[in-house]
């Protein structure tokens, strides 16, 4: 048996601190010259330290009232929870207020929305007399020189007007689609 | 050899008064000591004041009450043998808000800390039975050998086997973790 053999058999006495001087002079003598025992050891002591310190926590554990306790846990295991949880919550309050600002304004953007209708001077625009029965999807009339036909879109606060001219005389090209709020526009 | 940031630790564990056989039976005091020694070994503090409370309803079943010491040791052996049988455990206790900072005070030091100590927790789970128990008497109790045997009815050489091999297993336990770690 080479001396790293003997030394390590002696380790469950060094840990147990049972050795005595003599032999623990002889040990540290050798662990000077031997990295690997001198790893060992130490490992060895790592795990004993670390087993004592399970060993605190536990007594710990159990001596501790269980409201202290409880005030213990809530304040360390759940802060992450809290916070996550107001994350949450701000970012469905701020998204709710996007979605809500998106339905006021339509599902362009509030430009489009608010934009007036741009309508050609040469229609006789006020004796225009559109259908606004909120039943009809597509409703067409005409007076005069002007047809108007009246798209419901799926917004219920923007639908298309799309006016053409009857006559030639009137316009050579109709007038491009355009968004409206309401018949007042135009 | 350097001593090390274990020395002083290891020095006061050593330095601790062992348990003394003599003092009278104090019910609380013994049900708080069963209590720890429970937690120990289940790691969660409904099941070990459970499992005590069933020890010491047997105890009180039995027929002529035996002297204090030997009922000690009986009430040690019989939380052991139920913390052994119990099927079904909770959840374990966190560590962290238990575990002292520390020297450095670094938050990454200490949520290494207490990972490595959860990982030495489920090593120990991996233990063979009396291995686990004779080494959280040993290490975590500070109980001597002769009344680690006296408690768990084996000769003081079987209980230095079973602290010695429990040593052993669970360094490689934990080597093996750290070498899995390494290579991943």
């Amino acid at each position: 048996m080479n001396t790293c053999e003997m030394t390590l058999l002696k380790l469950d006495d060094w840990l147990d601190g049972m050795l005595d001087e003599s032999d623990r002079a002889a040990i540290r003598a050798h662990m000077a010259e031997c990295e690997a025992c001198r790893a060992a050891f130490c490992a060895a002591e790592t795990l004993q330290a670390n087993l004592c310190v399970l060993g605190a926590a536990a007594d710990a554990i159990a001596s501790t009232p269980r409201v202290q306790r409880r005030h213990v846990a809530i304040s360390r295991a759940t802060l992450w929870r809290i916070a996550a949880a107001l994350v949450i919550a701000a970012g469905g309050f701020w998204a709710a207020r996007l979605t809500m600002n998106a339905q006021r304004t339509g599902r362009g953007s509030a430009n489009d929305a608010q934009r007036p209708v741009q309508l050609s001077p040469a229609h006789q625009v006020a004796a225009l007399e559109v259908e606004t029965s909120p039943r009809d999807d597509v409703r067409v009339s005409a007076d005069g020189d002007v047809m108007a036909v009246r798209i419901k879109s799926s917004n219920p606060r923007v639908h298309i007007v799309v006016l053409y001219p009857t006559t030639p005389a009137a316009s050579a090209t109709p007038t491009p689609p355009a968004d409206e709020k309401s018949k007042a526009n135009i | 050899m350097d001593p090390g940031p274990n020395a002083a630790l290891l020095a006061s564990v050593r330095a601790s008064p062992a348990p003394d056989a003599t003092r009278p039976l104090d019910v609380g005091a013994l049900r708080g000591r069963l209590v720890r020694f429970a937690l120990k070994l289940v790691w969660n503090r409904d099941d070990a004041e459970e499992i005590v409370q069933e020890a010491f309803r047997v105890a009180f079943a039995l027929p002529s009450r035996p002297p204090d010491a030997v009922l000690e040791r009986w009430m040690l052996r019989t939380v052991a043998n139920l913390a052994m049988n119990l099927r079904r455990r909770r959840r374990p206790e966190p560590l962290g808000a238990w575990i002292d900072p520390p020297a450095t005070g670094s938050p990454q030091a200490d949520a290494e800390r207490v990972e490595a100590l959860e990982r030495l927790r489920e090593a120990m789970d991996r233990l063979p039975d009396r291995q686990r128990l004779v080494l959280v008497m040993r290490t975590m109790e500070q109980m001597d050998y002769e009344t680690i045997a006296a408690t768990m009815e084996l000769s003081v050489a079987a209980v230095r086997t079973h602290v010695h091999l429990a040593r052993r297993r669970l360094a490689e336990l934990m080597g093996e973790r750290r070498g899995r770690e390494t290579t991943a």
